[in-house]
């Protein structure tokens, strides 16, 4: 044997046992709504709005025009909301508000979740 | 005149044999085409320092003259090297912003090449494997996949079978079979999903090449043949990439149109859920320069 078929063999064998040493095959638990959200019921006007006026539409972030995303009116926001980025950058990820900015509270969190799984009703 | 006879003889068998071992070089110019990776590979000892950069949605919801059309957004960022250990096989390390679930990626990549074409060989082959880790901070209690309940989640694979042929001194051609697997997904999604792909490499000009690819996965939501879709799931659409790699001694450039937001295949294989037809493509383009160690 070369080798080189020395080397490869060797090299694939490490691979493979560090790759199925640490594989999982695991899946999140399908997500329940909050019974909270029962009782809040948030709409945008109102409740949702003055969340995204004082943490997202502000100057350099989400303001009018901004090549970010204009949050100022709910129009404006509605491709975020439908394609789910906002959901996956505001409640996944959490990575929205940025590190830097007033983080949201956990109220507000829990507002902004019970809105989006009840179709973010406007009104 | 049988000495001639002789001579002529050994002489064509000699040749035949040297062309039988002819090897057919150069089918891709590069070791990823757009977004799969190519059968090719770097030389022994050379190092090749890579910038890859996706731009916003062109067109679209997020795109148009409010993002400059895109160019004013990263949708994905890869910065990194390979390095070729020897004559048929090489790794890699890049750091990826990813554009899936998991951010703020460290992928590490392996390529070992297992043929060559050659007049008795119609195909080069080549195998990768590829491990990614997500280094974002644990989300917890957010119920999505960066909550990372085990460490082991952070985790995704690739592995890759690269099949191609070089038609002639101007088209290349490459059949990838992938598959990926990710440690962690959520509860509508597959852990393990395959795919099958083509890509192409035409050469246009000594210095300017026309590349292509496509990946088409074979199962899970991400399908175009599942007829039934988990309800929570995403729309998902093939990855396609178009684009012009221009060669110029030492660099490659290439700039690209693709609807995929990741870079690396365990993002752009169960992670793209971009459509062209509705404007979400965006500009891309490479940046790889050779080094000599």
């Amino acid at each position: 044997m070369t080798l080189r078929a020395l080397e490869f063999f060797f090299t694939s064998g490490v691979i493979f046992t560090v790759l199925f040493s640490s594989c999982t095959k695991d899946k999140l638990p399908e997500p329940q709504v909050n019974s909270a959200c029962d009782t809040l019921m948030p709409v945008y006007i109102g409740t949702i709005k003055p969340i995204i006026d004082s943490k997202c539409a502000i100057p350099g972030c989400h303001s009018a025009g901004s090549s970010a995303g204009d949050f100022t009116t709910y129009e404006s926001m509605l491709p975020r909301l439908d394609n789910g980025r906002f959901k996956k950058r505001t409640l996944d990820q959490r990575d929205m508000p940025p590190q830097g900015s007033e983080p949201l509270t956990e109220e507000e969190l829990l507002l902004i979740e019970c809105w989006i799984n009840a179709g973010f009703p406007k009104q | 005149m049988r000495h001639l006879l002789t001579y002529c003889l050994l002489w064509c068998a000699l040749g035949a044999w040297a062309q039988s071992r002819e090897r057919v070089v150069r089918t891709f110019h590069d070791t990823r085409i757009i977004n799969t990776q190519s059968v090719e590979m770097l030389a022994p000892r050379r190092l090749d320092i890579r910038i890859v950069h996706r731009f916003g949605d062109m067109l679209g919801d997020a795109g148009g003259w409010p993002t400059f059309y895109g160019l004013e957004n990263a949708a994905d960022v890869l910065f990194g090297f390979d390095y070729g250990v020897s004559e048929n096989f090489m790794l890699g390390l890049y750091r990826t912003k990813g554009a899936g679930d998991r951010r703020q990626l460290l992928n590490l990549n392996f390529k070992a090449r297992l043929a060559q074409q050659r007049p008795t060989m119609p195909f080069t082959i080549a195998a990768t494997a590829l491990g990614s880790l997500s280094t974002m901070s644990q989300v917890e209690g957010s119920g999505a996949v960066s909550s990372f309940p085990q460490f082991s989640h952070r985790l995704a694979f690739s592995g890759q079978l690269l099949i191609a042929h070089k038609l002639s001194e101007y088209i290349g051609l490459q059949l990838t079979l992938s598959t990926v697997h990710r440690n962690l997904v959520p509860h509508y999604d597959d852990n393990t999903i395959f795919a099958s792909g083509l890509a192409t490499h035409i050469q246009l000009t000594k210095m300017l090449s026309f590349i292509m690819d496509v990946q088409l996965p074979l199962n899970g939501n991400q399908s175009p043949l599942q007829t039934v879709k988990h309800p929570d799931a995403p729309n998902y659409y093939l990855p396609i990439g178009v684009g012009i790699e221009v060669e110029t001694g030492g660099h490659v450039f290439q700039i690209n149109l693709t609807n995929s937001a990741g870079i690396v295949e365990t993002d752009f294989i169960p992670e793209t859920t971009q459509s062209w037809r509705q404007g979400e493509f965006r500009l891309g383009f490479t940046i790889s320069r050779l080094f000599n160690l």
